[in-house]
């Protein structure tokens, strides 16, 4: 197709990726939580409630069970049936081989699946020697306890382990936690007789008392104590043969070849095992890293925050006072179709205390009202003008708008944004200091009645209060915001005035200042009262584009990464802090929210909920701490605990979408399309009317 | 801490000042505004990024669905027991059982 046709709709293919990514996750998730018993666990030994059978009771510690009953068996005379639990075990499992090569014995090893997985080599090596492998289940669930899917899952996952790792069978059984053949008792009889059903032959131990010269089978971990065990028994000289069981019972091997297909599921197991634990040990690590650097995060903001208040109230000699800035302000208000809020944005510039000031609405070829509002206006007060233009985007509006500015300092204002009486004045201060290009002001949110509302008011009262300030002391201000800015007009002239090449052109605007060599400051007593989105609808589209076009202004401008100077220093620092804060973080967060799921649910809950506690308390002091300096209520602070659940989502899904779509360098409706006006292209229906007023009132 | 903020929010001066803030003013008009339209950032013409990065998904796709296949191949598959009946164990000590050479593993008894 033509790359000119090529206009397309968002992606939308990698949520199902996302989807199957996530599923992944949680299968390996729940594999790794069964085999380590935080899944459906059967850790603990039952009480032995009743004896096994009578007719079992012989001390005898083969049993098999049979239609007509049980039948035992033991060892001939002079025959030691060594037998290992557990492992295989990389330090131990080798030892023990040397120590019976060296003794010129056999014995049986009762190995776990998930070990016998983790290390094929050992396995192999055992059977190698000569021994014979048993299972001793795949993680070492209690069968007194275990449920009916776990007992089976314990015992066939090892036949596959077994497979995969040396291309055996085994139908050697030992229960995990039992001894000699008595310790089978209350519910592990039954459990055992269950098992032998499925072709096990049960291999308990001999009592320790008796003497290895009448025939046993011992047991022994394997660890240092079953070693020393093992090489004391193999010094025993009234014993005449150490052999394996089968060897014992002069019986054909209990061990024997499978089927090719068996062995390639086996194969499967030990991949799917080893990837999983792989992907969960990155994962955990991933996890650590996320939360040291969201407390991290949260602490630094505190303490910038503290610094740049205490900046503010320090004096400081040395320090050249600047004179006060009553220099005359362009005031430009781009508006596209925003007939509900243009009167009253006007008027509050026109309430301004600032002396001398020009209000420049530029009409971006809206579709209602607007302009003829702006107009009447104008026509009650000179010092607003109108100027109409076809549509072209916000870009072209302020360039047109830069055109017509009469003064060397222009501000610039969104058309659905109100000022207060003071904020003008306020805002052009800083420019009092010849290296300083652009202010930010401080914008509040207006309508926060609705939940919506409270949430984006929390967000930005941290992103002004906390973030900003941070920026501030650390001199890398990424973003003048539309609705409350202030430049200098010749440091707009010399970035070529306000790129449309991005949707984000305020951030583009400050960068591109930046890398000229002019400083952006914070000035947080000018502000002015914004409307923000009050649909989930609304709020994703106004972030998509949001988090798109920071997106592209960090990509134009990454050479900012290797200047030199304050540009240099900037790029440096606010290209890591976005990259890392605002796109790595948040991809990584779904995988995050799984963990946190998966470890209210089957681990400690507990546990999981300290940590989300802990979490949620640092927030909200840093939070508690925001408010204060913006002088809001404390009381908003209860929708803190309820942003986690959904706004966060929203969060880091549009990022997900934002950065897949950057990636995949569609070219999306907005790119070709009209460009629209100010705040949002998408918000084109008008704000409600009730929310207006909100704002209007507040 | 209101007062006078224009002078406090400009904490260093000092350090400042080298800066020229009439650098700006070197090249200006450098980009003419709306001569030259320029393509937006991460707009990528030739459809191949947009192409690679279908296979990549397909390929990440793929493999997380095989995955779950296979999860769910090994999971169903675990139902066939080793075998039915436990193997024998008559040897020297019990006495002799008839069923000797059924259970014999070697013989392929245990297997599936």
């Amino acid at each position: 197709m033509s790359p000119r046709a090529a206009v397309r709709r968002p992606p939308r293919g990698h949520w199902l990726v996302l989807l199957l990514v996530l599923l992944v996750v949680a299968v390996a998730l729940l594999f790794e939580g069964w085999t380590t018993h935080q899944v459906d666990a059967a850790r603990t030994k039952p009480p032995c409630t009743r004896p096994i059978p009578r007719e079992a009771d012989d001390g005898k510690p083969l049993l098999t069970f049979g239609p007509k009953g049980v039948a035992t068996a033991g060892m001939p005379p002079g025959t030691a049936a060594l037998t290992f639990d557990g492992g295989p075990d990389p330090v131990w499992t080798p030892r023990l081989l040397d120590l019976l090569r060296r003794h010129h014995a056999r014995a049986t090893f009762f190995v776990y699946g998930k070990d016998a997985a983790r290390h094929p080599e050992l396995t192999r090596r055992i059977l190698h020697e000569g021994h014979e492998i048993g299972s001793y289940t795949y993680s070492g669930g209690d069968f007194g306890v275990a449920s009916p899917l776990r007992a089976k899952l314990e015992l066939s996952l090892t036949q596959s382990a077994l497979a995969g790792a040396a291309g055996v069978n085994t139908t050697l059984l030992r229960l995990p936690h039992t001894t000699a053949a008595d310790t089978l008792c209350g519910p592990q009889w039954p459990a055992a007789k269950r098992a032998a059903e499925q072709g096990y032959l049960v291999v308990a131990s001999d009592r320790k008392a008796r003497k290895p010269w009448r025939g046993v089978v011992t047991q022994h971990s394997q660890t240092d104590l079953g070693y020393h065990e093992a090489e004391d028994l193999l010094r025993d000289r009234r014993v005449k043969r150490f052999t394996t069981v089968s060897g014992g019972l002069g019986r054909p091997s209990f061990v024997a070849q499978v089927p090719l297909a068996q062995e390639i599921k086996g194969e499967g197991l030990i991949w799917t095992q080893r990837l999983g634990r792989t992907f969960l040990t990155v994962m955990v690590w991933t996890l650590t890293l996320a939360g040291v650097l969201g407390v991290l995060r949260m602490l630094l903001f505190a303490l910038f925050a503290r610094l740049h208040v205490r900046r503010l109230r320090r004096y400081r000699p040395g320090a050249p006072r600047l004179r006060e800035v009553r220099d005359p302000v362009t005031v430009l208000v781009p508006a596209y179709n925003e007939e509900a809020g243009i009167a009253a944005t006007v008027y509050s510039l026109l309430a301004s205390t600032h002396p001398h000031f020009q209000v420049i609405v530029i009409d971006d070829g809206s579709t209602d009202a607007t302009a003829d509002i702006a107009e009447s206006v104008a026509d009650a007060d000179p010092r607003v003008t109108v100027i109409r233009q076809p549509n072209g985007g916000k870009p072209s509006a302020l360039n047109t708008g830069l055109a017509h500015a009469r003064y060397d300092i222009v501000v610039m204002v969104d058309a659905d944004t109100i000022f207060e009486p003071e904020a003008l004045a306020r805002l052009v201060q800083p420019l009092a200091h010849p290296a300083v290009g652009a202010v930010s002001g401080n914008t509040k949110v207006g309508n926060r009645r609705s939940l919506m509302g409270k949430w984006q008011h929390l967000e930005y009262v941290l992103g002004f209060n906390l973030d900003r300030r941070m920026f501030e002391v650390l001199e890398c201000m990424p973003t003048v915001p539309g609705a409350i800015g202030a430049f200098r007009r010749d440091a707009l002239m010399g970035v070529g005035g306000v790129s449309d090449e991005t949707l984000a052109e305020d951030t583009d605007l400050t960068m591109a200042l930046w890398r000229a060599g002019w400083r952006v400051v914070y000035e947080e007593s000018a502000v002015a009262w914004t409307e923000v989105p009050s649909t989930v609808r609304q709020l994703w589209r106004q972030r998509y584009r949001w988090c798109y076009g920071t997106l592209q202004a960090m990509w134009k401008h990454r050479r900012a990464v290797v200047e030199v100077g304050p540009a240099g220093r900037f790029g440096r620092r606010v290209l890591l802090y976005v990259t890392l804060f605002q796109i790595v973080l948040p991809l990584c967060a779904p995988v995050v929210d799984m963990f946190a799921l998966f470890g209210a649910l089957f681990r400690d809950p507990v546990e999981a909920a300290l940590v989300w506690f802990g979490f949620l308390s640092v927030q909200l002091v840093t939070a508690a701490y925001a408010l204060r300096l913006d002088r809001e209520r404390l009381r908003v602070l209860w929708v803190l605990p309820l942003q986690q659940f959904v706004y966060r989502q929203l969060m880091y899904l549009v990022v997900i979408h934002s950065v897949t779509t950057a990636l995949l360098g569609t070219r999306l409706k907005w790119h070709s399309m009209k460009r629209t006006g100010t705040a949002d292209p998408y918000l084109l229906e008008a704000p409600p009317e009730e929310a207006r007023q909100s704002l209007q009132g507040s | 801490m209101q007062g006078t903020p224009h002078i406090a929010s400009t904490p260093h001066d000092g350090r400042w000042s080298p800066v020229p803030p009439a650098r700006g003013e070197q090249h200006p008009a450098r980009r003419p505004r709306a001569a030259e339209p320029r393509l937006p950032v991460f707009i990528d013409e030739s459809g191949l990024r947009r192409r690679t990065l279908q296979g990549v998904a397909l390929l990440v796709g793929c493999a997380c669905v095989g995955y779950l296949l296979f999860v769910g191949a090994v999971v169903s598959g675990l139902r066939e027991p080793v075998g039915t009946r436990p193997p024998s164990t008559n040897g020297p000590a019990p006495a002799d059982r008839p069923d000797t050479d059924r259970s014999a593993p070697s013989a392929g008894g245990p297997r599936q």
